[in-house]
């Protein structure tokens, strides 16, 4: 039996011929109307299949002419369409189309419309010229003169079509149902880890901060004391190496808040100037040393704009960005800053050296973890993860960080934030000198309560206060102890951890709030977990200090002497 | 840096390093001064968190292995 296919698209009609040729049929295929027409004429088909979309001659066209043909008005025809439009029903029955196929088809579907066609041509003997009836559709009239079996058999069709359509849309749905209870689990999945990666660097972080914590303040209780030339390089070691550490620790800390989108930002309108100026003034005696200088004043260079972002983290990026300028940079190089505004209200800070450069191909390195591009064979110090901590508090900010370079001629890093308005001028935060409460005794007399469960940071405060021999040191382990103490014995002072096994420090503190016995002794918040946040809270709890450690040692004896030297103070 | 991912052995071998180096110190200070020397205690103290900070690396490498 021989098919007729009409179809512009050569893909689409090899798939159709052969799905036709598998079941037996011989199909001819006709790449436009014109061409059909003529191959019909030539040798009449049992069945035209015809694409609706073509070139030139559309299916209704073909089917409509097809129709009019004394010859070949009887061979049926079936329109390929998605059949989006209800009007393409009326077309459909306006040229006397016999059934639609709904594009796209699978194959048994098309196979069975096929078989259903021509086993009708077979059974009924149309008829045609019967009484043409008129439909108003959109508004117009649509002359339909086909026979009412023809009629029944193309809106059966399409009724066909839509139970089809229908089933798809059915499979569609249950599939993405599937995927997106696949996309919840896995979300989940990656929560749970990311959760379970934040809280085990967080505790990893604190367990170790504890002992550095020891290191650091015994160290600088040493660096007090007389030493030979010999020691004091010692004490020195040991001090930068802790600091290292500590540094390391909170740079891994930082990158897994951003990881898990913890990390809390302040953002405000920042004068760029003055933080770059401040910046430029904590890199210069590394930069002095190596003979480095800066080509220009930050000052003058960023002006009085404004940048929208948290003061303190735009801080760490510029002296990430300033001091590897220095690091890597030659011996009596230069630095060079600018910033410059670029598009959609940014600005771009730049910091130039006269380094090595680096490779193009090694440029995507730079924000690995731990990639130091051979610089530990230099001597130079880092731990490579500042870059990548740089990028992520910049991308935090809704900013960018990138870089170019020459070999042989110098990096250039820059980074991009938005520009904001400046606000009301606050007073500038006052900066204090380093205290130096290294001096033999101040004279203060007190008893101090150390609510702390680590044995080495009680022993570290005892040692310190030694330096105060009118000064009583009290220590207990435990937060109801503590409580406890703190009625009975009334200090001057209360030292308080927050991580302590019975309660934690917020409560303790809550409860000596509540106690009209403890309310009026002044409470220090120690604690190594120092976000700006939870110092606020504390503060705002009734502390009136929030010591971080590792405990500066010059500046705890300070807060020590100035505070017990005012007596006691109403909380 | 996620636990037991590619970077654990570049940040452990930065901490263990390190601690090497604070331990090294220690026990050269502690070789420097006599017994009966009170500074002797605070560099005890430091060496004995220097240990406890190694004994929880190590602990950590073991647990993310």
């Amino acid at each position: 039996m021989d098919i007729l296919i009409v179809e512009d698209s050569p893909t689409q009609a090899r798939r159709l011929q052969y799905i036709l040729e598998q079941q037996g049929y011989q199909v001819a295929h006709a790449a436009n109307g014109r061409l059909a027409l003529d191959a019909a004429r030539q040798r009449k088909p049992a069945l035209v299949i015809s694409d609706v979309v073509m070139p030139e001659m559309d299916g209704y066209e073909v089917c409509r002419q097809l129709k009019a043909d004394a010859s070949l008005g009887d061979v049926p025809v079936i329109l390929v369409t998605t059949l989006s439009d209800p009007g393409d029903v009326i077309r459909g029955l306006e040229c006397g189309a016999d059934n639609f196929i709904l594009k796209p088809y699978d194959e048994h579907y098309l196979v069975s419309r096929v078989q259903f066609v021509l086993l009708n041509r077979e059974i009924h003997q149309v008829e045609r010229g019967g009484l043409a009836v008129e439909v108003f559709f959109n508004d117009e009239k649509h002359v339909i003169t086909a026979d009412r079996l023809q009629i029944l058999n193309l809106l059966l069709s399409t009724y066909d079509a839509a139970i089809q359509r229908n089933k798809e849309l059915g499979r569609a749905k249950e599939e993405l149902e599937q995927r997106s209870a696949e996309l919840a689990a896995a979300k989940q999945e990656a929560d749970r880890a990311n959760r379970a990666k934040s809280d085990f660097l967080s505790r990893m972080s604190h367990d170790l901060r504890t002992p550095l914590n020891a290191i650091l303040g015994f160290a600088q209780l040493l660096e007090m004391d007389s030493l030979s030339p010999e020691q004091q390089e010692s004490v020195r070691h040991i001090l930068k190496g802790g600091a290292h550490l500590l540094g390391l620790i909170n740079e891994i800390l930082d990158i897994a808040r951003i990881e898990s989108g913890h990390l809390s930002l302040s953002p405000e309108p920042v004068a760029i100037g003055e933080i770059v100026q401040h910046v430029v003034e904590l890199v210069h005696p590394l930069a002095a040393q190596r003979g480095i200088a800066f080509d220009n004043d930050a000052v003058t260079v960023c002006g009085d704009r404004h940048l929208m972002a948290d003061r303190q983290r735009l801080t760490q990026i510029l002296l990430n960005l300033l001091s590897n300028a220095v690091k890597y940079n030659r011996e009596g190089g230069r630095v060079r800053l600018s910033c410059e505004n670029v598009p959609d209200g940014r600005l771009r800070i730049k910091v130039s050296d006269t380094g090595a450069g680096i490779r193009p191909e090694k440029l995507a390195l730079l924000f690995q973890p731990f990639e130091r591009l051979g610089a530990e064979q230099s001597g130079i110090e880092g731990t490579g993860l500042g870059l990548v901590l740089s990028r992520g508090l910049a991308e935090a900010m809704g900013g960018t960080l990138g870089v170019e370079s020459e070999v042989d001629r110098g990096s250039t890093f820059w980074v991009e934030l938005a520009l904001a308005d400046p606000v009301a001028k606050t007073a500038a935060a006052s900066v204090r000198p380093r205290p130096s409460g290294s001096e033999p005794d101040s004279g203060v007399t007190g008893t101090v309560l150390y609510i702390e469960d680590n044995i080495s940071n009680r022993r570290l405060m005892e040692r310190l206060l030694a330096r105060r021999p009118g000064v009583r040191l009290v220590g207990v382990g435990q937060g109801q102890a503590g409580l406890d103490l703190a009625r009975t014995a009334r200090p001057d002072l209360i030292l308080l951890d927050l991580h302590l096994p019975d309660m934690h420090g917020e409560e303790v503190l809550r409860r000596l709030w509540e106690d009209l016995h403890t309310r009026a002794i002044p409470v220090a918040v120690l604690s190594a977990d120092a976000t700006p946040a939870q110092a606020k809270r504390l503060r705002a709890a009734g502390a009136v200090a929030y010591l971080t450690k590792p405990l500066d040692v010059n500046e705890v004896l300070q807060w020590l002497d100035d505070t017990l030297a005012k007596g006691s103070h109403p909380r | 840096m996620t636990p037991g991912g590619e970077h654990d052995t570049p940040v452990m071998h930065e901490f263990k390093n390190h601690l090497a180096v604070i331990l090294g110190f220690c026990d050269l200070l502690l070789r420097d001064l006599p017994e009966d020397d009170p500074k002797r205690a605070d560099i005890l103290e430091m060496r004995k968190a220097g240990h406890a900070a190694m004994a929880l690396l190590q602990e950590l490498s073991e647990r993310m292995r």
